[in-house]
């Protein structure tokens, strides 16, 4: 019996010793990301140039709204893959210690995105034709707005080491329609460094 | 402590109770050195989140390990320590589950050095010499020579008329994780071995056949040494999943373990 107490003790402390080891390793979770789709719709922005603030709210299908206050938002909706798990490496069920903040690696850079009208919008921009050049993007670090060439190398210069992607893209329009009140939609449309594109059209709205 | 290890020790506890008596009564303790020589086959899928629904295969292969090791003996109590290498080829295949046609096929072999401590007891000897041991060993494996990458497979589609590609299937896979980024990169093999001891057969050297039943544990990633999830999207532009799977492949190996002492 006592062969096979110290048998028995001599595996289970090292048993012990690689758990102990496991449970020290505070790894934290982290996540592969790719992009899995654009969600664009026309919002009411209303800035308050005293406060600073800004509200944005949904616009709703055939509404009709100014142009001055008219924000078209392209959420960048992401498929999130854990790769890595803080957990004790005996048996997959037990969290280890209190985690770290999740890591995210952006498998996709963004090169591009553009805006189109899909009806006649005006003298200048007809059915069919990118309006990039009379919007307005919303750079949500500075809170400035860039035209479409400075916003889109905003967008280029991202980097995947620096763990930070957008997750919106807010423009809004620095002209009006030729019909006040007309109907209209618009395609978004965003390229990546690959080349892979992705296209969303708003519902269709009034712009006077 | 895991389900696997109490299993372990039951099971020694099992096979070894019968045998206790018959070990000889030794005052002095003896060392001595052996060569041993392994083969294991790999026994997949033994996760309860292994590959299940066909979009990840397995082929099942078999590891070759070689040791150098001591042992001490006093009272039909031993204890082991080896050093050694063992080699794993591993490999998996995604499937596309609506074509049924091959998306992406790896495979590979790693290298690990291992430092394996054990303790045993003879559970029967008789008398011309042979003896009939169990071991627990526990093995620890450090490897340099691992593999991680995720893969996009990228499939053609036409887009407005025109030529365009987008990502069909994500494949992210790990072979080895033990690299020693932090302590968790430990791999740990539980094994459970009878051995069979000849008597001495070349001088003093005696034969050694041993059956390995042994348990992986501990690693940097899911508590597998190889892992890969993949998801499988509609593709043509349509980045929505329409099948997900991980695996974790081999916890369990059965093997011939042939040694010699000198």
């Amino acid at each position: 019996m006592k062969k096979l107490i110290l048998t028995s003790f001599a595996f289970t402390g090292l048993t012990l010793t690689a758990w102990i080891i496991g449970a020290t390793s505070c790894a934290r979770n982290t996540y592969n990301v790719l992009i899995k789709n654009l969600n664009s719709y026309p919002v009411r922005y209303v800035e308050d140039n005293v406060s600073g603030f800004s509200t944005r709210e949904v616009i709703q299908e055939s509404d009709t709204i100014s142009y001055h206050q008219l924000g078209i938002n392209t959420q960048i909706e992401t498929h999130k893959f854990l790769t890595g798990i803080n957990q004790l490496h005996l048996g997959n069920q037990a969290l280890a210690f209190k985690p770290g903040p999740p890591r995210y690696n952006f498998l996709e850079q963004i090169r591009s995105f553009h805006i189109y009208t899909l009806n006649d919008y005006n003298a200048s921009y007809h059915a069919g034709d990118e309006i990039s050049a009379i919007c307005d993007f919303m750079d949500e670090d500075s809170r400035n707005w860039l035209d479409a060439a400075a916003y889109n190398t905003v967008l280029q210069s991202m980097n995947i080491a620096q763990e930070y992607f957008v997750p919106a893209v807010f423009c809004r329009l620095k002209q009006g329609p030729a019909v006040p009140g007309s109907q209209q939609q618009f395609i978004t449309e965003l390229t990546t460094t690959d080349g892979v594109i992705f296209r969303d059209t708003t519902y269709t709205f009034r712009i006077y | 402590m895991n389900i696997k290890n109490i299993i372990c020790c039951l099971t020694l506890m099992g096979i070894a109770a019968p045998g206790i008596n018959a070990s000889a009564q030794k005052k002095k303790t003896t060392f001595r050195f052996f060569a041993e020589g392994a083969w294991q086959q790999q026994i997949n899928g033994m996760d309860i989140q292994g590959a299940k629904r066909g979009l990840i295969s397995l082929p099942a292969k078999s590891n070759l390990g070689l040791s150098l090791n001591a042992t001490g003996e006093k009272n039909g109590f031993y204890l082991r320590f080896g050093l050694g290498i063992l080699q794993q080829p591993s490999a998996f295949t995604v499937t596309d589950p609506e074509q049924h046609t091959v998306l992406y096929r790896s495979d590979f072999t790693n290298y690990y050095t291992t430092i394996k401590v054990g303790a045993g007891i003879i559970a029967k000897r008789w008398q011309n010499g042979s003896r009939l041991g169990l071991e627990l060993n526990y093995t620890a494996l450090s490897s340099n020579n691992n593999k991680t990458d995720v893969v996009l497979v990228k499939q053609g589609y036409m887009l407005s008329g025109q030529p365009a590609e987008d990502v069909r299937a994500y494949i992210d896979y790990d072979y080895g994780g033990t690299e020693p980024v932090d302590l968790g990169g430990i791999l740990s093999l539980f094994s459970v071995t009878p051995v069979y001891q000849s008597r001495p057969l070349f001088g003093r050297s005696a034969i050694r056949v041993g059956l390995d039943i042994s348990t992986k544990v501990g690693a940097n990633r899911y508590g597998s040494t190889n892992a890969a999830q993949v998801a499988i999207f509609k593709g043509g532009g349509d980045r929505t999943i329409i099948a997900e799977e991980k695996y974790f492949d081999q916890h369990l190996t059965i093997g011939l373990l042939l040694g010699l002492t000198f």
